[in-house]
This record gives C-alpha cells, structure tokens and sequence, in this order.
C-alpha cells in the first residue's frame, strides 16, 4: 500500500515550501479557533462575576479572533488545495504524454472507456487524497491536540467522558461509509441493468414486437426495476441506522457535558464559563470525528486509484526506438523489402501472413489485392511500423525498420487507412496533422491533390469546416480525401493507400490516383484494395490470399491465368451492372 | 454585465406567472404517483415535524439546568420547573434524564422518518420507470426510428432519478430545513423576544452570503463541468485516434494542446477554490458575529439582570444549529429546478402520441394461410417512394422468394408484413383480409419470423429462444435447440441453457447467433414464416446447419423468404426479383435463368461469391 503512494514523492516534493506554508497557516487556523470557546467561557465567567463592560470587551475580541481565524483557514485552504489542483494538472500531464507513446498493441488490451476512467475518475480520487485528504486530516490532528489539551487541563475526568463517545463515532461513519459505498455499487450496478433492458429493448424492438414481447418485456422490465428498489432499499436501511446513530451518539457526549459537567459545576470545581466552554468544543470536535471516517474513504478510495493509475504507467511501448536504432538515417528514398515475413496476431488461430518476400522499387506503383482477411492490410500495416512482424524483416532502402528512428520512418511514410479518424476541429487543421507548420498555399495544394476543394463538397466555410460532433459530418468518401490529404502534405517517400479511395466512385478513383501519382513524383505508391477496379489503374499487382502470395502481373495477365484475381473481375462487373441507374 | 443582468430580470418576471401555473401542472401530476403512498409520505412528513421539535429540546433543557441548579436565577423560570426536584444533584440527573429520552426518541422518529421517506420515493420512481417502459411499448415503429435510443434510456434511468431528488433532498429536506428553522424560532421566542430580535439581525447576512456564494459556486462549477467534458472528449479523441497520432508524428502537438485544456481546467477549479476558500470562512464569520452580538446585549441585559445566564447560553447554542438550515435553503432552489426539468422531459415523453394502430381493429381467425400484396406504395419519408407498386400472391403452404440486390426493398416488405408502418397505398392481406381490420397483434401471432439481425439480449439462452414465453416449454427449446443444430454447442456450455448470455450476444459466433434466430422460430408453431437472410458469410459447417435448420423451418408453413443462398432460393417454388422497389421479374428459378435479366445476374453475382468464399 504504501509502495503505491511511493509514485507520488516527487510530486509532493515539487511543493513542499508551498505545502510548509499551508500546514503553517493550518495551525494557526486549529489555535485561534480552540482560543474562541476559551473566550466564550470567559464571557460566561465574567457576566456571572457581574462585569457588564466585559460583554463589549469580549464581543469585539471575538470578532478579532473569528476573523483573524477566517484568514488563516482562506490561506490553508487556497494553498492546500490548490496545491493538489497542480498535482493533479502535473500528474494528468504526465499520464497522458506516457499514454501517447503506447503502441497498439496496448490500446487493444485496454478499452477507450476503461482509459477515460482512468485519466478522468481515478485522477480525481487521487486528487482529492492529496488535497482534502491530507488537509482534513493535518486539521484534525490540530484541532485534536489543542482541544484536548485545553480540556485536559482543565477537567481531564470531564475530557474523558465526553471522548467515550468519540471513537464510536468514527468507527460507524468509517464502518457504514464503507458500507455505503459497497450497496452504493449495487445500486450502481442495478441502475445499469435497468438502462441495459431499455438499450435492449430498442435494439431489438422489431423483433420483439414481431413476437409480440410486449408483456414479457415489461415482466423482465419490472424484474430489473424491483431488483434496483431492493438494492435502493438496501441503501436506505444503512441510513436509517446510521443518520440515527450518529445524533445519538453525539447526543450522549452532549449528556456527558450536562450531566457530569453540571455535578462538576455544584461541586465547585469548574466554572459555569468553564462548562460552556465544553459544551462547544463538544460541537468543535463532533465534525471533525465524522470528517475522521470520511477521510479514511477518502485514502482508500485515493491509493486504489492510483494503484490503477500506476499500471498504466509501468506499460511501455513495445514499438519504439531502441540502442540498435541508426539516428544518423534522417532521410529514405523509398524502396521497400519484406523479407520472410511472417505475423501471426495474439489469440489468433491461424497466421495473418506466412513467409511473404516481396520488393518495391523506389518510385514505383505497386497494388495490392485480395479478398477479406487475405492478409493485405497486415503486409501494408507493416511498413509504418504499426506492427512488428512475428518472423522476418521489413527492409526500407535495405535497412530493418528496428534500426531506423521511428521518427524519421514516419515523417517518410504517409499511411491513409480505409476508416480513418478525423479530430473534430477544421479540415484544414486535420490536414495540418500531417505538417503542423505547413502555409496556406500548402494545405490547398495538399486537398487540390487530394481533390477535396471541388465544388461539389459544398463545405460551408471551405477548409475552414469544422468536422465531428459539432461540425458537420463528412460522408465516407470526403472524409477518406481528407485522410489523403493529410498524409500527402508532408511530401512523404512512401505512400500507402489500404482501401483508401473505397468510398470514392470509380471516375473519381480514376482521377485521384492520377493526381496522387503526379505528386509523388518519384515517391512509392503502395494501394491495398479489394477493387478490381482500382487495382487495374496500377501496372504490378499482387494478388494475396489468406497470408500468402498467390499471383503477381498486370491486370492483362492476371486476368489471362484465369484466377481469383478474374473471379473477383467478373464479379464486381456484374455489381457494378447491378448499380447502374 | 449589469444590463444583461436587468434585462434576464424582466424576462423572468414576465415568465413569472406562466411558470408558476405551469409548475402547479407538474406538481399536481406528480402528485398522483405520491397518492398510493400517501399513508407512507404523510407519516414521513409528520415525523419530521416531531423531529424538529425535539431538536430543540437541547439547548432548552442546558438552560433548565444553568438556572435552577447551576447557577440560580429567577429570570430563568421554566415549565419544566414544576416537574423537576429542588435538590441540584438529583434536578442535574433528572434534566438528564429527559434529555437522554428526547435524544433517544428523536433517534427512533429519525429512524422511520428516513425509511417512509425514501420507502415512497424509490416506490414512486419504480411506478414511473414502469410506466415509461410500457408507453414505450405503445409507441410506434416510426417513433424509434426518430428518436435516439441514448434519450429514450436516460428518461426511463436519469431523468427519473432526478425526480426522487426532487422528493427526498428537494421537497422534503426543505420542509425539514424551514421546522427546524421555525422550532428554534419559537424556542428562542418563548425563552427572550428581545434577545430573538437580535438575532435575528444575522440571518439575512447568512442567507444573502449563502445566496451569493451559490450563485458564485453554480457558475464556477458550471465552468469546471464544461472543463472536464473538454478534457474527456479531448482524451477520447486521442485514444480514439492515436494511431493517426503517432503515424504523423503528432504527439508532442497533442500533448501541447491537452495542457492547454488541463490548464483550463485546473484555472476553472482554482475558480471553484477560492469560492470555497472564501465562503467557509466568512460563513463561520457570521456565525461569530451573532454570537458576539449575543454576548453584546444579552450579557448586558443578564448582568442588568433583565435576562438569565441560562437563557444566553441557550441562545449561544441555538446560533449553531439555525445556521445550516438557512445555508441549505439557499441552495434547494437548484435542485427544484433541475428535477422540474427531468419531470417535463419524462411527461413529454408519456404524453407522445401511442400507436394508432395498436387499438385499431379486432382479433380475428384466419382461415386459410395465404398472403398477397396488392398494389403497396410505402415510403418513410413522403415523396421518397422505397416500394411502388408492389404485387404479389402466396399461396397456402406455397415458399416464395424475394430477391434483389442492395436497397431494393426487400427488409421493407417484412416490416410492412408485421405492420411495423402503414402502409400509403394498396393492400396486404393475410388469410384473404386486409391486415389493417386486426390488431397488430392478432397479425404477428401468425408469423414466424427470423429478422437479419437476430439480437440477443443478457438473459440465459433457454430465455433467448423462449423468449419468456409461458407456452413455450423447456422441451420445446431443447427440441428446437437440437433442430437448429445449436444442442451440442449449448451442451458443452458450463450452464448449458441456464448460460447467461453476455449483452449483445458476446460469447456467441454470428453463425451461432444466427441459428439462434432460427431456433426462436423453431419453437413456435405458427402457419406462416417471414424469413429475412443475413448476408454476413460464416464458416462451412455453420453454413450446412444453417441450410439444414432452413429446410426444417419450411416444412408446413406459408413461407415468405428474403434470400440470399443459392440453396435457399432454388428450393422457392417461385421467385419475385424486386428492383429498385418494383416487382422487375417473377416465375421459377428456371424462367428467370432463362429469361437473362436480372435474376440471371444476381444469380450468377451469388455464386462467384459463394465459390470464392468455398475456396
């Protein structure tokens, strides 16, 4: 447990003069306000001797002390807490540019949603141990020790009996906070069963409604629904024993102060003043014992989440540059070699690619073709190093992608998937992505290249649009010209286009690739398809089928062999026919 | 800003009026959900009351003991005088006593006040629940289509949530705010008018800080809400799209612009800090303020001797417990408004419009199985014709096939079967009659239906081929499991039918889920099936059960089927090739081939594509 908050020293370290004058400021703040019953007390003690001016004197002392009070706990406050906003901003920083450089391979482990939670709920646990967390508890242990000294000094019998109840206190809002928090879950868990059912019954309304589910669905609904009022009611029996318990037991250390306070009084040995006096730190330390079970949550609920937050940090990546990488390279020219490459995926029963051996030339145009799962978007996935190759090497300019900086690979490759993401800001700054510097002139020439500002888009405010949620939304064929021209703009050696163009019909296709051809200029083109169609407009294609190489030629000679290649010719023919208005 | 701030004034005052009619409306219909659980919100309002009362008992009984044992002062007469004994010591024990049977009552009477209260609210918010899913049952086809299932879900979860609150920390958490507030008040009133009227001075400071500070706090907290939405949706984007990051190099600028937004962030929480920072301490300012006030002209007034010391103390002590109460009440007001808000979206919803459909027309027995289009016109969207003219005939125990390619109309045709829409022109008929004189009921209860997309819900896969149907047994499952060749798979299951069914069908293969769908309209006897093909490719073995379960399927029932497979549409006795949403072609498999149109094309698409998935 307390390894877990180890991760936490140099943070805390980064603060600790600002820490040292919140904590000083805290102090201050736990005296004056054990000084204001003492004054109180006094008041009591002197109206009782008959001092009327004393009422004046020690109203306006009071007030002094109160506001002196007040500044120091603004001070602690704003210190303290702000203190644990900055370990958070630190801390939240820290996690995500270690999260950016993860690759693939743990994005699929962990699901967005899990990483969100992370990043975001966890976070802010941790946040909150390390602000009202430790200020509640260095605050307790002031007000605790200057209380209980001030008592003890005067009536320790009278400090004892009204602590008896104290612990009590804290041991039942520790316990049913605890036990809050758990049926809290349940309930939670329950709720979700409930928007699960409707989810459902949405998604498979027609086929419910086909068998007339109606009255079986709202059974099952009602079966959801009862199952979260008896987990709500569970909640509430904890509360009617807890809320209830707890004014009884401060109650009781009220009746302690009366009772015994009171005979303490008849017999003389302490002051009506001195008895007010308990009466109030009585109420100065009830908070504080229940604040004491909230602050145990509090750390508990703070060190499992950064127990989650330190697995995400001990992941590192596994595609990154390593000793054996060549910094010198900064440049590639573009021919590319698979060498025996073999990639099978984890969980994967059979291999994705098995020994492919395959070579580019630089500046040439390669296509290609297959049908799903035949391994082409693996063979291409490769190049920009998205995925290390189980056996093999993949080779650019006759040197193993291991030993080139992954920089200077992916400054030269430019790789549009078939779905791409695009952020939601402009298209322009999604183009941009590819060149963060990049002029205007340079963002128009990229979309001309990648024929986005025809006419026919009809953006409303050109490359200006904004995309996403609160943009408008592209259609499948604008957004994969998008994609082109973001990888484009950066003038990259290496272009891969994995079923990139799918959305976009064949005229353009045509004309597209032509444009794309014409800017490369003596780049390579790599296009994985599954288009004939597209495939043709290439003079060397590579016909893949589940992992191996099983043709190479011209669209002429491909289809003249009268293989897989031909079958997929005739068939998207006839779709094509199929379409046609 | 200070215009701004005049001009939403005279807006709200203008909207005053409506707004208070209208929230009469609400609370009105709220208040026939409450009515079955009057017994139990009544009782709970009525230990509240008891509640209050004996939470001033405290500071009234220290007073006793101050001025009758501690320190004598005849000032300080009480009515509990009479009942207490003149001895100090035993007088100490007796207001003990008494205060020991207050603090233990009133912890009974909070016990069952808690439990009422919320035993109503979680009731009410379950009747409600059930009341918005069974609307939803109501509502027609068309309406789904609309509406995004993400808002239907939050009505019948959050938004009725936000209702209890407006019960329990709304509604009745004031009126336990206001007799507490009103007990003390008459506690210190019986005790000193005058010392009350100082205090009272205090209390609109406490409530115009409180009011501010809420006003303060709401904005910033808003400001924090909108930041931490910015930073989730940033992170999301990331993580959704760090592939496309790190291929362009790009992490470092992301990185860049997300500490941007942490910095955003982390300034709209210094905001919410210092208002914090600032709030406590001035709050606990004025607590000291009406104490020093108190000591002020009470202590005059005692050593005067006008008042008693205990009278003071009491006081003292009730200046702490007034202080919260007004405190809360200046923040409820938001959690009013809120839960209004979640009631108007869930009557909205209870109030749309059911289908019309659904209480039209009346059960009928149908005499002969056949169906027939006659002349259908059908669109969704008005002038947007998806089937024009459609005609065709079934006839009893006869299969017919429909062909066609993507976006033909195919899918279409069986919602309009099932009267999931109604139809603009033409009829249907089933057994001779026009659909529309039964109840859309009476209709489906003929059919046999396996939809394309099978959906699987969380529940055991007996229950997902039952359906939670009590005339379906468990043989019949186990009977239509083994004919859809799905028995030895459930078998090897750990639960075998008792097997829980992850949500969306996760655990099963398409191919499985598919088959499922099968088995569903397996267990049912009906004379007609409507059978609308997946086109998703599945593995050989998946695909010979899946033929095989077809065939049994077939055997003694009208059949309709949307098809795909080669081997499904040879088995048609005959075939309609829809086009373009018109009936382009029919005849049997032979004609059509014969006739080189479009079957012949569709025909010859679906075998490449089944040799080359063979191969």
């Amino acid at each position: 447990m307390l390894s877990t908050l180890f991760t936490l020293r140099p943070y805390l370290l980064r603060y600790r003069w600002r820490y040292a004058g919140g904590f000083i400021a805290l102090l201050f703040r736990g005296l004056l306000a054990t000084a204001l019953p003492y004054l109180i007390g006094q008041a009591i003690d002197l109206l009782a001797a008959g001092d009327r001016e004393a009422a004046y004197r020690i109203a306006v002392l009071l007030l002094g002390v109160a506001a002196c009070k007040g500044i120091a706990q603004y001070v602690m406050r704003w210190i303290l807490i702000t203190i644990s906003r900055d370990i958070e901003y630190d801390l939240r920083n820290d996690l995500s540019s270690h999260l950016v450089r993860l690759d693939r391979r743990f994005y699929e482990r962990y699901r967005t949603g899990d990483l969100m939670a992370r990043a975001t709920n966890d976070l802010s646990q941790v946040r909150s141990l390390l602000g009202p967390g430790l200020m509640y508890t260095a605050e307790l242990g002031v007000v605790f020790v200057a209380v209980l000294s001030v008592m003890a000094w005067t009536d320790w019998v009278l400090t004892l009996l009204i602590f008896a109840p104290m612990p009590l206190i804290s041991l039942s809002v520790g316990y049913f906070g605890r036990r809050t928090h758990e049926q809290f879950q349940m309930v939670q868990r329950c709720f979700s069963g409930i928007s699960t059912r409707v989810q459902e019954h949405l998604a498979g309304l027609r086929m419910l409604r086909a068998y007339n589910q109606g009255i079986q669905e709202q059974e099952r609904f009602a079966g959801a629904n009862s199952e979260h009022l008896d987990a709500s009611l569970g909640l509430v029996r904890i509360w009617r024993t807890f809320y209830p318990l707890l004014e009884l037991l401060v109650r009781f250390a009220g009746i302690a102060v009366l009772g015994f306070g009171g005979w303490r009084v008849l017999q003389g040995s302490i002051t009506v003043g001195t008895f007010t006096m308990f009466w109030y730190f009585l109420g100065m330390l009830t908070w504080p014992m229940i604040g004491m079970g909230v602050v145990v949550n509090i750390t508990q609920r703070g060190i499992v989440s950064l127990g989650r937050i330190n697995e995400l940090m001990g992941n590192r990546p596994e595609i990154a540059d390593s000793v054996r990488t060549k910094h010198r390279i900064q440049r590639v020219r573009g021919s590319i070699e698979w060498r025996n490459v073999s990639v099978v995926y984890p969980k994967a029963s059979s291999t994705a690619l098995s020994e492919v051996n395959l070579r580019v030339q630089e500046g040439e145009s390669l296509a290609l073709i297959g049908p799903v799962g035949s391994g082409k978007s693996t063979l291409a996935n490769l190049v920009p190093r998205l995925l290390e190759p189980t056996e093999g090497a993949v080779l650019v300019d006759g040197v193993d992608l291991r030993e080139l900086s992954l920089g200077v690979l992916r400054r030269s490759v430019g790789h549009v998937p078939q779905e791409t993401f695009l952020f939601s800001r402009t298209i322009s700054r999604n183009i941009c992505l590819g060149k963060p510097d990049a002029t205007e002139e340079e963002v128009q020439a990229a979309a001309a290249a990648a024929m986005l500002n025809t006419e026919g888009d009809s953006f409303p405010d050109g490359l200006q649009t904004l995309v996403g949620e609160r943009g408008i939304t592209l259609s499948g064929g604008q957004k994969q010209r998008v994609a082109l021209a973001r990888a484009m703009i950066g003038h990259p050696r290496i272009l891969v286009l994995d079923d990139a163009t799918s959305s976009v019909d064949a005229e353009t296709e045509h004309e597209l690739l032509q444009r794309i051809r014409w800017r490369m200029l003596a780049g390579t083109l790599l296009i994985v398809t599954h288009r004939v169609s597209t495939a043709r407009l290439v003079n060397r294609i590579v016909v893949l089928e589940a992992g191996r190489i099983v043709d190479e030629g011209s669209h002429r000679e491909l289809l003249a062999r009268g293989g897989l290649y031909a079958r997929m010719h005739e068939r998207q023919l006839i779709e094509e026919e199929l379409s046609r208005p | 800003m200070s215009s701004g701030r005049s001009i939403g004034r005279d807006a709200a005052r203008e909207s005053v009026p409506d707004t208070a009619r209208y929230d009469a409306a609400l609370f009105k219909r709220l208040w026939l959900y409450l009515r079955p659980y009057a017994d139990f919100a009544g009782a709970s309002l009525a230990l509240l009351m008891i509640n209050s009362a004996l939470g001033v008992a405290g500071p009234l009984l220290t007073q006793v003991a101050f001025d009758r044992y501690l320190k004598p002062d005849p000032a300080g007469g009480s009515f509990l005088d009479r009942f207490l004994p003149a001895d100090p010591f035993e007088g100490i024990l007796a207001v003990c006593a008494i205060y020991f049977a207050v603090a233990a009552l009133s912890a009974i009477t909070r016990a069952i006040q808690i439990h009422t209260m919320h035993y109503t609210g979680q009731h009410v918010m379950r009747d409600i629940r059930r009341e918005v899913f069974a609307h939803l049952q109501r509502l027609p086809v068309r309406y789904f289509d609309r509406t995004p299932s993400g808002r239907l879900v939050t009505r019948a979860t959050t938004d009725v949530g936000v209702l209890n609150e407006l019960f329990t920390s709304g509604l009745v958490a004031i009126a336990g705010d206001v007799l507490t507030l009103v007990c003390a008040f008459g506690a210190m009133l019986y005790l000193s008018p005058r010392l009350t009227l100082v205090y009272v001075c205090v209390a609109p400071l406490v409530f115009i800080v409180s009011f501010v500070f809420r006003r303060y706090a709401r904005n910033s907290f808003r400001d924090v809400r909108k930041a931490v939405a910015k930073l989730a949706s940033f992170l999301q984007e990331c993580f959704t799209g760090i592939t496309e990051l790190q291929l362009f190099n790009h992490e470092r600028h992301a990185l860049r612009d997300f500490e941007s937004i942490n910095e955003e962030h982390r300034e709209a929480n210094y905001r919410a800090v210092r208002a914090h920072a600032l709030f406590f301490p001035a709050i606990d300012w004025l607590n000291y303020l009406g104490l020093a006030l108190l000591i002020a002209f009470g202590g005059r007034w005692v050593v005067d001797g006008a008042l008693s010391l205990g009278v003071l103390l009491a006081f003292l002590l009730y200046g702490r417990m007034v202080f919260r109460p007004i405190q809360d009440l200046a923040e409820k007001y938001n959690v009013l408004q809120s839960a209004m808000a979640g009631a108007e979206r869930i009557f909205g919803l209870l109030d749309t419009a059911p289908d019309p459909a659904a209480s039209s027309g009346s059960p009928r027995q149908l005499e002969e199985p056949s169906v027939e289009f006659r002349n259908v016109w059908f669109a969704y969207d008005d002038g947007h014709w998806v089937l024009q003219d459609v005609s065709f005939e079934v006839r009893p125990g006869e299969m017919l096939a429909v062909v066609g390619h993507t976006g033909a109309g195919k899918s279409t045709l069986v919602s309009l079967l099932l009267r999931f829409y109604e139809i603009q022109r033409g009829e249907i008929l089933v057994g001779g009659r026009d659909i529309r004189e039964w109840t859309p009921e009476e209709v489906r209860k003929q059919f046999s239906v396996v939809l394309q997309d099978p959906t699987l819900f969380s529940g055991t896969v007996a229950e997902n081929i039952g359906l939670a149907d009590p005339s379906v047994s468990d043989r019949a499952i186990r009977r239509a499991a083994a004919n859809a060749h799905l028995a030895s798979h459930i078998e090897s299951l750990s639960a075998a039918y008792e097997e829980p069914v992850l949500e969306r069908g996760g655990g099963l293969s398409v191919g499985q889920k598919q088959l499922v769908g099968f088995a569903r309209a397996l267990v049912r006897e009906r004379p007609f099936l409507v059978l609308d093909e997946a086109t998703s490719s599945v593995d050989l073995d998946t695909e010979r059960a899946i033929r095989d379960t077809v065939s049994k399927l077939l055997v003694g029932r009208t059949s309709i089927v949307i098809a795909h497979r080669l081997s499904t549409i040879r088995r048609a006795g005959r075939i309609v090739v829809l086009h373009r949403g018109r009936v382009a072609e029919r005849g049997t498999h032979e004609d059509l081939l014969a006739q080189g149109g479009i079957y012949s094309q569709l025909y010859k698409l679906q075998s490449l594509a089944e040799t080359s998935e063979a191969a």
